[in-house]
């Protein structure tokens, strides 16, 4: 059974990932202009004559159809070759793993971030539901979803590293070169998972084990603290899991607020460089990690929790 | 045929006052959409400063009578430029979000009601288009596509159906099943007749919920594209565009980051409440769902 | 190859490949900063300035370094942009064409060679075989040991002037990319290419000894986040901040600004090869748009002098009684309506790295739409604008004008000259060129710069000044910020070029 899921659903996969190359490598087709000559006056800073144009089309297999460069471009990404800089000799993929470790810890760090703040907040959301703590912690988390987290990153740094003195501006480093943008970044994402732990929670205070418990004699601290939380957690840790895609839509901005040399900083300046192959190369990146990680967690929530029905076949 | 509605008909506007009674935070979040809404609508004509002119020789000048919230590096006032800022982050914010709407609702109402291979192609398409961090997305549309408020609306658009067409093909499917549509397919009403009379209203609330969810989401993603330089361009008035430039003097003139900071803030809080508010209302199950960009 | 160095001549600092290697870089300097961070010891110099080595560096695979704490080459430029000895003590040349200059005694390179006329030989020409520059024209050659002649195509005399360029920086021949040997008074201790830079005193430096043990480079684009660093405290100096902040900065007891005259003219650029900028009245509507004066004052809190023409007037040759035009936006809009502008959208290219670039853009942007012309202001990535405004379609581009060596009669040909820098690669393919307005220009330039005509210069100035090739702002200053306990900064008036080993700590 499951691994007729399993097969199912690594099929899906694979045709998503498939679909995201084809996207991905039209991307600069979306551009004005013949992609020949936009590379091509990239790289000799002067328009081309029509002459340099058709030699480097002959060179680069731009004159053949589009279909068969997608191959040969998909071919190349597949044995981890995603081109060169324009305006850097260096290849796609080594300019990414450089960037690659100052998001990673980032979006590790503001998941954190966010967790340390959902989980209390959703704790005492669910414990006093309706009372006014309940929408004092809503409302607090609602704050740092509703905040703009580059706003908040000016803010964070004007008082802790100018004000107070005591954390690094900008850069990458130590653990205190985290601290303020992680804070910056998991506000943003407190809120849905507060939302989360108080649903998760009520859900299982509902259940009739905790009843049970409650009837053994144990204290209210103790079914709330070890027997509900534990249960509600499992759904939690996999949304947040979930999320580790969608972080990274917020570490571009954060990355460049902090002055971050990270994978979103690489891809904002790629972007006003108009360097192709590294906008390419990032967006793929991001974009397998995204669904591989939506993958596994589908995955691991159908382990843990067996109700869930299989596949989406509710046809 | 239509007596099975799920709502009674009678004194909807009772139930949402009651509601606004229980749920203060609903109401509190309708106040905060109501008061933008007015801003947007009379404030041009209120605010005295044109937000576009230039007074050099007033340039970074603090808060004062003339200038309640300062005046900015080229001496414009801030105040004029926060409300008018106000009018281009919500219009952004309802153009996206109504092209979502439409998008995601035809789409899911065809893939839920048509069903077949036509459903998987549609699905597939939405998985696609899932597959990608939708800022990450928005952000190399609008930046191919060159930097302007047209562009990042188009990108916005693109990235953000797929969401609508999911819940509407969830709601139709649910639909399809009861009664009401088969007995209707019996007396052999036309298919457009039954998606219009009975499948419409159904999915109405979800996207109604997701709507004004995300018509805050909309105003920080276009303020962040904005700040990164992706949107709005000089002159005009634009809260994330704002931020950037204000951010060069956030030592000197801490009013130019401040005020539109709290704008959107005030904003995007506003919609989520009464997002929230809307939800519990109509479908009070349907918690702890996430929300996309 | 060509092109390539013309574009590292652009606009006075280099990094045409800066970009995404800059993007990578601080994590090594990161975790240094914590080590070493807090206060100046008097043990470490931490400097955020924005044209970083690793890039300039990388841009030449490390063979290179600009002007740095490490490098250094054969003449320095002083405060009158006159060429002043460093590893050079002395030169001479008799028809201006074969060029000899005596090395200074007792000079060591980092690896403890002696700085001798042989070794820089081997290392011009391995230089320019490898790269194919015309730096050394014809050859080098090393006459005895601490004499070394080149022989240039044709008569130069102001070569000696034009070694200042940073990539005349003097190295030995076994310099790597992973480890490059030179004289400056701190050594590299780790350098990663893309990484920011560290580097320990020299002890066998010619000079006085450097006043910290280690110097630390931090690369830092945004002025804004240079100046948050100084404030927090993690950087003893940046380069760069921004004249708004210059009273603010001030206000704080511990912090300190300097500031230097820079020969780079801050102008709004026309495309004379283009429409509408090729048409004579629009140009000259242009120039009837801002009051200089005004604009320093009231924009630049007027920290800079007005400019009138491309060469500051402390120059001697610079050209005086040039023309004047007043702010006068109807006699603007009259122009604009003469011209064969048609309505079309002009691009005004801004680098997003040039202080105050928005808001001067901002300034054009809303002054040519009261005269009628719709303008779309286009912040550019350095390299992106490099690209854009070598291109046929630019139109207008605000930046500066500015050279990399002692030669400031080069600025004149780089800008106006039909093989000049600018418009060289255009003129040579199309025909055309950039700012160049043509041969008699271009006639004026050469008698200029070979027959030592200054009247010709003067001439050549009025031209380019009565055609507007430009719209010149003001004569550019750098301002440098500084903790109170650190003295001895000086910035050349070229590129950067800086004495780092004099900077040391108060007591």
């Amino acid at each position: 059974m499951f691994a007729r899921y399993l097969v199912s659903r690594v099929a899906s996969v694979i045709g998503v990932l498939f679909a995201v190359s084809v996207i991905t490598y039209g991307l600069i087709h979306l551009t004005p202009g013949d992609p020949a000559e936009t590379i091509l006056t990239q790289q000799l800073e002067q328009p081309p004559t029509p002459q340099q144009v058709e030699e480097f089309r002959a060179e680069q297999g731009l004159d053949e159809p589009v279909y068969i460069q997608y191959v040969h471009w998909l071919g190349d990404v597949l044995q981890g070759d995603l081109g060169v800089s324009y305006y850097n000799d260096r290849s796609v993929s080594a300019l990414m793993i450089e960037a690659l470790p100052a998001t990673v810890e980032l979006a590790v760090a503001g998941m954190l971030v966010s967790l340390a703040i959902a989980l209390p907040a959703g704790v005492l959301s669910a414990v006093y539901q309706n009372t006014r703590i309940d929408r004092i912690s809503q409302i607090v988390a609602l704050l740092g979803v509703s905040v703009p987290n580059f706003w908040l990153g000016f803010m964070l740094i004007l008082v802790f590293s100018i004000y107070l003195g005591v954390l690094p501006v900008s850069g990458v480093g130590g653990l205190d070169h985290l601290i303020l943008p992680a804070i910056a970044l998991g506000t943003g994402m407190a809120a849905v998972v507060t939302r989360l732990v108080r649903t998760s929670m009520l859900e299982v205070m509902e259940a009739e084990y905790i009843d049970t418990a409650r009837s053994a004699g144990l204290s209210e601290r103790i079914v709330i603290w070890k027997h509900t939380l534990r249960n509600a957690l499992i759904p939690v840790v996999t949304v947040v899991g979930l999320q580790f895609g969608r972080v990274l839509n917020g570490t571009v901005v954060i990355e460049i607020v902090f002055d971050r040399p990270g994978l979103g900083a690489l891809l904002v300046e790629a972007i006003f460089a108009r360097d192709y192959p590294v906008v390419q190369g990032v967006v793929l990146l991001t974009a397998v990690v995204f669904v591989v990680s939506n993958f596994c967690v589908d995955l691991l929530y159908k382990r843990l929790d067996p109700r869930v029905t299989l596949g989406e076949q509710a046809q | 045929m239509s007596t099975t509605r799920p709502q009674s008909s009678t004194g909807i506007g009772e139930r949402i006052r009651l509601e606004f009674r229980r749920n203060r935070l609903a109401a509190i979040g309708a106040g905060m959409v109501g008061v933008l809404g007015l801003v947007v609508v009379f404030g041009p004509t209120i605010v005295p400063h044109d937000p576009m002119e230039h007074a050099h020789a007033n340039r970074l000048q603090g808060p004062s009578l003339e200038h309640p919230l300062g005046t900015d590096e080229l001496g414009r006032d801030v105040l004029a430029r926060l409300v008018y800022g106000a009018r281009v982050s919500l219009g952004i914010a309802i153009l996206v979000t109504a092209i979502r709407v439409v998008l995601g609702t035809v789409v899911g109402l065809v893939a839920g009601y048509v069903g077949g291979i036509v459903d998987e192609l549609l699905m597939r398409l939405v998985d696609i288009q899932l597959a990608f961090p939708g800022l990450i997305l928005a952000l190399v549309i609008a930046g191919i596509l060159g930097p302007s408020l047209r562009n990042l609306m188009i990108a916005l658009a693109v990235v953000g159906w797929s969401t609508y067409a999911r819940v509407v093909r969830g709601s139709v499917l649910s639909v399809k099943e009861r009664d009401y549509v088969t007995a209707a397919q019996l007396v052999a009403m036309s298919r457009r007749r039954i998606a219009i009379r009975h499948l419409l209203p159904s999915v109405i609330h979800p996207v109604m919920v997701l709507a004004t969810l995300n018509l805050g989401t909309v105003v920080l993603a276009t303020a962040g594209l904005s700040f990164i330089g992706l949107g709005a361009q000089p002159p005009t008035p634009e809260w994330g565009t704002m931020i950037d430039s204000g951010s060069n003097y956030i030592l000197d003139a801490w009013w130019l980051v401040t005020a539109p900071g709290v704008a959107i803030m005030f904003t995007v809080m506003g919609f989520n409440l009464l997002g929230d508010g809307i939800r519990d209302f109509l479908d009070p199950k349907q918690q702890g769902r996430l929300e996309e960009i | 190859m060509g092109t390539n160095l013309h574009r590292l001549e652009r606009d006075g600092t280099v990094s045409r490949r800066r970009l995404l290697g800059g993007i990578v870089s601080a994590s090594i300097a990161g975790v240094a900063g914590c080590l070493t961070s807090d206060t100046a010891d008097g043990s470490t110099l931490r400097i955020a300035k924005a044209d970083p080595l690793n890039n300039e560096y990388q841009f030449f695979d490390g063979v290179i370094l600009p002007h740095s704490p490490v490098a250094e080459t054969l003449v320095y430029v002083d405060n009158e942009v006159q060429a002043e000895p460093w590893l050079a003590t002395d030169w001479e040349s008799s028809d201006a064409r074969t060029w000899e200059f005596t090395l200074r005694e007792g000079v060591q390179f980092h690896n403890g060679d002696e700085l001798t006329a042989e070794l820089l030989e081997e290392y011009f020409l391995a230089y320019e075989a490898e790269r194919g520059l015309e730096v050394v024209d014809r050859g080098v050659q090393a006459v005895d040991d601490m004499v070394l002649q080149f022989e240039l195509a044709e008569p130069n005399p102001k070569f000696p002037e034009e070694t200042a360029r940073h990539w005349m920086s003097v190295l030995h021949p076994d310099s790597t990319e992973e480890e490059v040997i030179a004289t400056g008074p701190y050594q590299i201790e780790e350098h990663e290419i893309g990484s920011d830079f560290e580097a320990v005193r020299f002890d066998e430096y010619w000079g006085d000894q450097p006043g910290f043990e280690r110097l630390e480079l931090r690369d830092i684009q945004d002025d804004r986040t240079r100046r948050f660093e100084l404030e927090a405290g993690n950087v003893d100096v940046a380069v760069e901040v921004s004249p708004d902040h210059v009273s603010a900065i001030e206000d704080d007891p511990e912090l300190r600004v300097e500031s230097f005259e820079q020969m780079r003219t801050f102008a709004l650029w026309t495309n004379i090869y283009n429409s509408p900028t090729d048409d004579p009245d629009f140009r000259l509507a242009l120039q009837h748009l801002i009051d200089q004066e005004t604009f320093v004052e009231e924009l630049l809190e007027d920290r800079y002098l007005p400019a009138r023409g491309t060469i500051p007037p402390y120059v001697s040759w610079a050209a005086e009684d040039l023309p004047e035009y007043e702010h006068d936006m109807d006699r603007a809009r009259e122009l604009v309506e003469q011209s064969s502008y048609d309505g079309e959208t002009v691009t005004i290219a801004v680098a997003n790295r040039t202080i105050n670039g928005d808001t001067f853009a901002e300034v054009f942007r809303d002054r040519l739409a009261d005269v009628g012309v719709d303008t779309e202001v286009r912040m550019m990535e350095w390299s992106a604008y490099l690209d854009f405004t070598g291109s046929p379609e630019n139109q207008l581009e605000l930046g500066g004008a500015s050279i990399l060596d002692a030669n400031v009669k080069g600025l004149l040909k780089r800008q106006y000259h039909s093989e000049g820098l600018l418009n060289l690669d255009l003129y040579r393919s199309e025909g055309t060129g950039m700012h160049n307005p043509g041969e008699a220009v271009d006639a004026l330039i050469d008698a200029g710069i070979h027959d030592d005509d200054t009247d010709a210069l003067r001439e050549a100035q009025h031209r380019v000044r009565e055609m507007t090739i430009g719209v010149p702002l003001f004569h550019d200053r750098i301002f440098v910020a500084m903790h109170e306990d650190v003295t001895g900064v000086e910035i050349a008036p070229v590129s950067n070029q800086a004495h780092w080993g004099n900077v040391a700590p108060t007591e």
